[in-house]
């Protein structure tokens, strides 16, 4: 991979790996709100994504309001994902704005998109969403791992953390992709950008 | 007095006023005023034996009861104090820090109340009430709490986003919302509850579609729920509103313990709550109970910032708790003074006391219920006139027909 540009769609982990045991307890029903918010928001998000595969047909290009529209909702998943599988300390918000969490999405700006790459997207992405789906699974089993083990000692363990970050990452890079974020392919490697904080 | 004051005052005149007449309103029922029920004895009538059982059973449940309900306000107390500090826990912002806050809190509550769920499921258990595993019932109470944190975020989103925007006023506008969520609720339930089927039993479904004209009410459809693979406990009752309204049935009714008059009272009975527009008015009673309750709220919450600030929710969580509890005696009369009224619409119906004695007697020896219970169980648990008073009712209607 050395020597490529860095994909459009990156994760950040910041924060470190305490965990306190009343939260990572009720974790999988705190979000069950954000769970139905995200339900909610999946209607103008499927609106918004048919709007930019349109514009994308005929210009090339995502327009900027839907790109951000279509980011804010790919980076609320990611967030609420995160917290989620243990892989993000706290509660997560709602309007999947960017910096507001500790694990977040960086998401470039809209970029120029082959139309044929537009007109075929559903089709060209599912072999990412086979492979995105073995993610999830891979990510399920590391929060179940380390929902054990934060309840037992207070503390996610590093790997697992990591682990849950690279298959979040490749979900949200799978997602980016189908909507129409960018047109680069996900980037299935296992490794992340280095930690910007101090334990993590 | 200052114009505002005199305004306030006013205010405060007009809604207690409104209030006292809204109650007066809907405590209004068929029961007879001037009826006097005749003095039952339990031991002949229900026999001492049963009596006794139920009893000893029934008092288990209280000493439950108390310590799980101690235990929740005891843990509640502390999390009040000390929950706040959750809010750390949170980049969701106010009202989503409130949320959070809110969820833990109910969920403290349940794994605090869970021992004593337990124990009472042992008791049921070992009288042969119950077959439910341990683990249905923990799991069940798991994935209970993911709706029952959805509810709480609504409401406190609601709540908090008023009182952010309208202060120590929000008590009123969020009452009102408040009700109507619950009406919303109360229309929804019945198309939200699996399982319920046609009885599929000609005579039942005769019987209900006579008692049905009779009381006048409209297209209300009669379903069975099937719980006999977890509980032997009989049980009907009657939900919806407007077009989702419903009678439903335990199929432990239908399972020949009960005769087909035994039966037939039952139906008269639940139809009768719904000719008597019992659930319209529990929601008024609701609407007029949470009133004086968001307003203590807010007064309690006010040291806190109100109910704007996250900080306020586990005080909140308490005070409602403890409202809940001071106001189980008045919402046991209303319930008992219903179901007093549908048993007078189930007399008045089927024209049959002793099958409505037979009824209660066979409900006593399922259920291990307490014919007599002691008065302050019944002032604080007693939804239901005790089974002797509803056996003295089915005398009293007797009396009144003549010979």
């Amino acid at each position: 991979m050395e020597g490529r540009t860095p994909h459009p769609i990156a994760i950040r982990l910041d924060g470190g790996l305490d965990r306190p045991r009343l939260i990572v307890f009720f974790r999988p029903l705190l979000v069950v709100p954000h769970l139905c918010w995200l339900a909610l928001w999946t209607v103008p998000a499927a609106v918004a994504v048919v709007a930019a595969w349109v514009a994308g047909l005929a210009t090339g290009r995502v327009p900027g309001p839907l790109h951000r529209f279509l980011a804010s909702f790919v980076r609320e998943t990611a967030h609420v994902s995160a917290f989620l599988h243990l892989v993000g300390r706290p509660y997560p918000g709602f309007l999947g704005r960017e910096g507001s969490y500790p694990i977040d999405l960086t998401i470039a700006p809209p970029d120029g998109q082959r139309r044929l790459g537009v007109l075929a997207r559903i089709l060209l992405a599912l072999p990412a969403l086979l492979l995105a789906s073995a993610f999830a699974i891979v990510a399920f089993v590391a929060a179940a791992l380390g929902w054990c083990a934060a309840l037992a000692t207070a503390r996610m363990p590093r790997g697992l953390r990591d682990l849950g970050a690279a298959s979040l990452r490749y979900e949200a890079q799978t997602a980016g992709y189908l909507l129409l974020l960018t047109a680069r392919y996900p980037d299935a490697s296992p490794r992340l950008e280095p930690p910007t904080e101090d334990g993590g | 007095m200052t114009s505002a004051r005199a305004r306030g005052v006013a205010l405060a005149g007009t809604l207690v006023a409104a209030w006292v007449a809204a109650a007066w309103l809907l405590s209004g029922t068929s029961v007879p005023s001037d009826l006097a029920l005749p003095k039952v004895d339990v031991a002949a009538v229900f026999g001492a034996d049963l009596v006794a059982r139920a009893e000893r059973y029934r008092r288990f449940l209280y000493v439950d009861w108390v310590l799980a309900e101690a235990a929740l306000l005891v843990t509640l107390a502390v999390y009040a104090r000390r929950g706040a500090r959750l809010a750390r826990e949170s980049v969701a912002g106010p009202i989503g820090t409130g949320m959070l806050l809110g969820m833990v809190g109910l969920g403290l509550a349940w794994v605090v109340r869970l021992p004593f769920s337990a124990a009472a499921l042992w008791w049921e258990r070992r009288h042969g009430l119950s077959s439910r595993a341990y683990v249905d019932v923990l799991v069940d109470g798991w994935l209970g709490l993911a709706g029952t944190f959805v509810a709480l975020s609504l409401a406190l989103l609601v709540l908090m986003a008023l009182a952010r925007r309208l202060g120590s006023w929000w008590w009123l506008p969020g009452s009102l919302v408040l009700a109507t969520v619950a009406a919303a609720l109360v229309v929804v339930q019945p198309y939200l509850t699996p399982g319920l089927e046609p009885v599929g039993r000609p005579r039942v479904e005769r019987a209900y579609e006579r008692f049905r004209n009779a009381q006048g009410v409209g297209d209300v459809p009669l379903r069975v729920q099937h719980v006999s693979g977890d509980t032997s406990l009989a049980n009907a009752y009657a939900f919806g509103l407007g077009p989702s309204r419903r009678v439903v049935l335990w199929d432990t009714l239908l399972d020949g313990r009960f005769t087909g008059r035994e039966v037939d009272v039952v139906l008269a009975h639940e139809l009768g709550h719904h000719s008597s527009a019992h659930i319209p008015k529990a929601l008024g009673w609701f609407a007029l109970v949470v009133l004086p309750g968001a307003f203590v709220l807010m007064l309690a919450t006010r040291g806190r910032g109100g109910m704007g600030e996250p900080a306020a929710v586990p005080l909140a969580l308490l005070v409602v708790a403890v409202f809940q509890l001071a106001a189980a005696p008045a919402q046991s009369l209303v319930s008992r003074r219903m179901e007093a009224e549908a048993d007078w619409k189930a007399l008045q119906t089927t024209r049959d006391p002793a099958a409505a004695r037979g009824l209660f007697r066979e409900l006593a020896a399922t259920s291990l219920g307490d014919p007599s219970p002691p008065g302050w169980s019944q002032l604080l648990f007693g939804t239901h006139p005790t089974l002797a008073d509803r056996v003295a009712m089915a005398d009293a209607w007797e009396a009144r027909r003549g010979p």
